[in-house]
């Protein structure tokens, strides 16, 4: 190891003191690494929320609803306020120098753009 | 970001008797360690785990937290991104949550067996007991802790201020986190968790989206917006706009104030060399132009005797043709019948109608005709080239991002988040209250 790395102690060393099951002993070389630890999803589903009481507040039933107010409407592009929306791409736009680059976009960053509202063509 | 880290290895580690607890703040972004009593963490760092292969010996090692890039070129980091122990805000990854907890003890200074203190952790609000439980089993077995209590960050932070006169015992408590952002709130100095309320957008969604905004500006110079430093250029220089609409107009117009408002980042940008004096063949060349300026009849008279010349040649390229030498197989490379139907001037007047279409900064000397070409052959394309960059092309201008990104916590809609924004969540949550807090509500 280099000199400045071993200064700088960036390494996690493998064996601690103060532990008394070493990593090296709880997850074993050789064995698969992606251990299968469930996600949120799973985790969520395990839990059986509908078995409780609805009124307790549990992790899903916390989460906020729609919004109702109206949706804000920006230009994709430039962010200013955008009463105008092409039919074509699906941008929203705000005035006729930016239709002109709206159309003049290629289909990746017309994609690109979408996406970031969350409102690209998603090929399942 | 680097400068709120600090990872130095605490030495007072045995000064602490073993009533003292351990506090820690599991958060999504940073994790922070210290002891109870004090006003500060000890250690903070970043709560991300990476392990790449050392280049020279080729041991995976573990390297948990942000550190200076300059060490990390001893890696391969290639292959392994920092991972998080977090999916949202809920821990569900223990084995790196391990990780981090041997560098945060590490660095507390934690010698003997076991960790001999008591433990306080943060967790999110109403977090699943799959998530609790596990890491209760984490602590208790793997560091021989003697007792762990677990709450959430909000509810600690309130009850601080309410010691402190700064809040009343009844009161709103929001907090933006990295993923998620809750809104809690409190009666009669406790947190009342059936009107709390979550929403899922954080500093990590605001970073991304100025992330894919700057490299959709500016795709020549995406490789520079590293996660890391969008995150820095957010802290710097974004802020929050009381009123979005007005802002917007502001730049719209393009208004002075807007021009103050507008930040620019100048990239590091070498100027191209200067040119050179010119050479031989150029003062040469230059000079024929000039002759040719000079006695444009003469020049004209060339040209004219050189058209004859090769619509003679086209001519009788064109009747041998006729005269069926069909199988003689196509000569004309790319493409048979556009090339043919063209005569040479026209085809180069052509060529240099598109040529100058690219040619912005180079002069042309219309009068000016290469050597044409004796054959239907077209004339290799010209390399297009482009005016040079100027120092502008290197600059990148935060103008309305700087607002336009954190307005999605107020408008998670922006990035297609279909739920209630930061205002609307406080109304959400008093309303979520029993009715029997009513008149909490009306005060």
């Amino acid at each position: 190891m280099e000199p400045e790395v071993m200064k700088a102690e960036l390494v996690l060393p493998t064996h601690l003191s103060f532990k008394r099951v070493q990593m090296y002993e709880k997850y074993p070389k050789g064995q698969a690494r992606g251990r299968h630890w469930k996600h949120l999803k799973q985790i969520l589903q395990a839990e059986n929320f509908q078995n409780y009481l609805a009124d307790e507040p549990n992790y899903v039933n916390i989460e906020s609803s729609p919004s109702m107010h109206p949706c804000k409407r920006i230009c994709d592009i430039t962010g200013f306020e955008a009463p105008y929306f092409d039919p074509r791409t699906n941008l929203r736009y705000a005035s006729a120098d930016i239709f002109k680059i709206v159309r003049s976009l290629p289909n990746e960053y017309v994609q690109r753009y979408l996406a970031l509202r969350n409102a690209a063509v998603v090929l399942k | 970001m680097p400068f709120i880290s600090q990872f130095h290895r605490q030495s007072d580690y045995n000064y602490f008797s073993s009533t003292t607890p351990i506090v820690i703040d599991n958060g999504a972004s940073y994790f922070r360690i210290g002891w109870a009593g004090e006003t500060d963490p000890r250690v903070i760092f970043r709560n991300i785990v990476q392990r790449p292969r050392h280049k020279a010996t080729g041991e995976t090692v573990t390297i948990v937290g942000d550190h200076d890039p300059a060490l990390l070129k001893y890696f391969d980091c290639t292959r392994s991104g920092p991972r998080s122990a977090f999916d949202s805000n809920v821990v569900y990854q223990f084995e790196i949550m391990e990780y981090i907890l041997d560098f945060g003890f590490d660095r507390l200074g934690a010698n003997g067996s076991q960790i001999d203190h008591p433990i306080l952790i943060t967790e999110c609000v109403c977090n699943p007991v799959q998530s609790r439980c596990k890491m209760a089993e984490l602590l208790f077995e793997t560091y021989g802790v003697p007792s762990v209590a677990f709450g959430v960050d909000a509810a600690f932070s309130y009850k601080y201020n309410q010691r402190h006169g700064i809040c009343d015992k009844d009161g709103l408590a929001i907090c933006p986190g990295f993923t998620t952002t809750h809104v809690i709130p409190f009666i009669d100095g406790e947190p009342v968790y059936k009107g709390c309320c979550r929403t899922n957008i954080g500093g990590f969604h605001v970073t991304d989206y100025l992330k894919q905004l700057l490299s959709l500006k500016y795709p020549h110079h995406m490789a520079r917006f590293t996660w890391e430093k969008v995150e820095d250029l957010k802290m710097e220089h974004c802020y929050i706009a009381p009123d979005y609409t007005s802002e917007a107009r502001l730049f719209q117009k393009g208004t002075k104030e807007a021009e103050d408002k507008t930040r620019c980042w100048q990239l590091p940008w070498v100027p191209p060399p200067v040119e050179e004096p010119p050479s031989e063949e150029e003062i040469a060349r230059k000079a024929a132009i000039k002759e040719t300026r000079e006695n444009p009849e003469l020049y004209l008279e060339q040209m004219r005797v050189k058209y004859k010349e090769l619509s003679e040649k086209v001519e009788q390229r064109k009747r041998l043709k006729a005269n069926g030498n069909h199988s003689n197989g196509n000569n004309v490379p790319g493409g048979v019948g556009r090339g043919e139907r063209l005569n040479a001037a026209q085809r180069e007047r052509m060529r240099l109608l598109t040529t100058a279409a690219f040619d912005r900064g180079r002069e042309i000397d219309p009068a000016f005709v290469p050597k044409l070409d004796v054959g239907p052959s077209q004339p290799a394309p010209e390399i297009p080239r482009f005016r040079p960059l100027t120092k502008e092309d290197f600059q990148i201008l935060l103008g309305v991002e700087r607002f336009r990104c954190p307005e999605i916590l107020f408008h998670p809609n922006l990035v297609g988040i279909d739920q209630a924004g930061l205002d609307e969540m406080a109304g959400v949550s008093i309303r979520r209250l029993s009715t029997k807090d009513q008149t909490w509500r009306r005060d």
